[in-house]
């Protein structure tokens, strides 16, 4: 899959661009704050209807303009659409394929496959747990569109559980079936996080082995807020869809008295964390600078061979500022992934950063929210 | 904007309430009845006050009805056996619709929905239980495939256990989110052909 052509209107400091790209590497030049970076923004958020460098989308909107307005024109081996999303300050998104409005945003999810990697990356390896479940989700989501059904459907549970639990007067046979539905979807969350983590741990220790030369172990575990503070991926092993409903609802029952204090449900997928080892060693805990951003890459370049993988297509790469602080090694090991990849966007500050590679290669430069097309 | 009949204006204010008439659509048919011959208009105002004031609920399976209990609650050619119980009345009429289903419904009057509010007691449940005496063999859940559908299956399949009648739920071949009041007539012939014992 490949986007041939992408226009901007309004999209950050962009007030009107038209950019055509070539199907091998894209490398984009600028200087900070110049405009390089909302290049792959706009691209993702044709991709997934949301940006990566922010949850609040109407900071994308220039400066003053009621709403953006971006399109694309994507390519698979056997058809091609125009993809085009607005986004209003004030009355939300929309996002029309072939001119005809989806009616849900989710319906976009996996039909452009992308991952990109960025420098807010590292808040997946060292941030909060919420920046790996949203890590591991928009990964699945694209993946599995029922994942993201299923995920949709647990957090309508959460949300009318929560409001019962917030309830003045809760009965006790309703939370019953509360606590059922809220186990019955998430039981499904936590079981397709669990075996993604699984088949792809392997990967992201060959990457990270690659990127780091060196013989380093990379693992990863469920950290589930249904077992305390037991590891999951142990007991999966034997344990279907099933038994972790089970302890889901044990654990509800266990917790209850806490949860209608607190008027909140604590136990779920969404409170649910992957712990990251390097050497065995939780790296967030453990981990050196130059190893947090290492992993940081290395978890979206093995996203994206897992991806390549399983899906008929290869994702769009996008790396925004990727190679900057590397070095010459760790650069030329990642060279190495971009000759079997597809599609690829790649900025950076560097002016005279050239590329030995058996793809086709175009290079822009962008300065104040214009470009300029170097051959 | 300026109206030049007050009265017009508070026909159009009236229509736009409605769902899915937007201001345009309810000028266009604010202007359609001042066309139309007066009696036209009366038999028309006429049918909206009568729902008020003629249609009340069934106090068997609360669908909407004139007569108490009503005509299909007291139909002798419908099956006493089983009894389909809806999310609403508009559900019953879908399922009419397609004319295979001979017995009896519950109208339960929503969904357990606790961000609205709706719990056990804001539903017919109870009532429900209790219409469960020697004759019903059957009960059969047409309720939508969502997470409130779900909760209020399990609500009732529970309350049910112990009593010796057959519980299903028709066969999620209807697309989720959708409704069954938009279903289409073979995609809800299929579900309730297929449906589950739960
Ligand atoms: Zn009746």
């Amino acid at each position: 899959m490949q986007i041939t052509q992408l226009r901007l209107n309004d999209f950050r400091n962009y007030t009107s661009a038209e950019l055509s790209f070539c199907e091998g590497i894209n490398f984009i030049q600028g200087h900070n704050g110049q405009g390089k970076t909302s290049v792959l923004e706009a691209i993702y958020f044709l991709c997934l209807s949301r940006s990566f460098k922010t949850q609040d989308d109407t900071t994308a909107i220039r400066f003053e303009m009621p709403y953006f307005d971006i399109e694309g024109r994507f390519r698979t081996s056997s058809l091609e659409m125009s993809v085009r999303t607005i986004c209003h300050r004030t009355e939300g998104k929309s996002v029309l394929i072939d001119k005809k409005r989806l009616d849900r945003l989710s319906e976009l999810v996996g039909k452009f496959p992308s991952v990109v990697s960025s420098p807010e990356d590292v808040q997946i390896v060292s941030g909060s747990p919420g920046n790996r479940r949203r890590w591991i989700d928009i990964a699945l989501s694209q993946m599995h569109g029922v994942y993201l059904k299923d995920l949709q459907e647990y957090r309508q549970a959460l949300r009318q559980r929560n409001a019962l639990l917030n309830s003045p007067v809760i009965r006790s046979d309703n939370l019953d079936v509360w606590d059922k539905e809220l186990a019955q979807t998430g039981a499904k969350i936590i079981r397709r996080r669990i075996d993604f983590l699984k088949s792809f741990s392997g990967l992201a220790e060959q990457v990270y082995r690659q990127i780091a030369a060196d013989k380093e172990t990379v693992d990863m575990e469920y950290k589930s807020s249904i077992a305390g503070s037991e590891i999951l991926s142990g007991w999966t092993e034997a344990g279907s869809t099933e038994k972790i409903q089970k302890i889901f609802l044990e654990q509800l029952r266990f917790g209850r008295e806490r949860e209608i204090q607190r008027k909140l449900s604590l136990f779920g997928p969404h409170k649910d964390d992957v712990v990251l080892l390097l050497n065995k060693k939780s790296i967030r805990d453990y981990g050196s600078q130059g190893q947090l951003k290492t992993m940081a890459i290395a978890l979206k370049f093995a996203e994206f061979l897992y991806m390549a993988d399983r899906l008929e297509q290869k994702p769009l790469l996008l790396l925004d500022d990727v190679f900057s602080e590397l070095d010459w090694d760790r650069r030329t090991h990642l060279m190495n992934y971009l000759e079997n990849a597809g599609q690829v966007f790649l900025t950076s500050a560097d002016e005279g950063m050239k590329f030995d590679t058996q793809k086709t290669i175009r290079y822009f430069s962008v300065e104040e929210g214009r470009f300029l097309e170097q051959g | 904007m300026q109206y030049t009949s007050e009265s017009l204006e508070r026909l159009i204010n009236e229509f736009s309430k409605l769902p899915s008439i937007g201001r345009k659509t309810a000028q266009r048919l604010a202007f359609h009845l001042l066309k139309q011959p007066k009696e036209d208009v009366l038999v028309l105002s006429k049918a909206l006050a009568d729902i008020k004031e003629k249609i009340g609920r069934c106090s068997v399976c609360f669908n909407v009805t004139e007569q108490d209990p009503c005509v299909l609650c007291t139909n002798p050619k419908r099956d006493r056996n089983t009894i389909c119980v809806v999310e609403e009345a508009n559900d019953v009429l879908a399922i009419e619709r397609i004319d295979q289903y001979r017995g009896q419904y519950h109208v339960l009057g929503g969904l357990l929905n606790p961000l609205d509010g709706i719990g056990p007691d804001d539903l017919k449940i109870k009532e429900l239980l209790l219409r469960l005496n020697g004759n019903v063999k059957e009960v059969i859940l047409a309720i939508n495939p969502n997470v409130s559908g779900d909760a209020t299956v399990m609500y009732i399949a529970e309350k049910m256990n112990g009593i010796p009648v057959k519980i299903s739920r028709i066969a999620r071949g209807i697309p989720i989110g959708s409704d069954l009041e938009f279903a289409d007539m073979t995609t809800l012939t299929r579900a309730m052909e297929g449906r589950v014992v739960l």
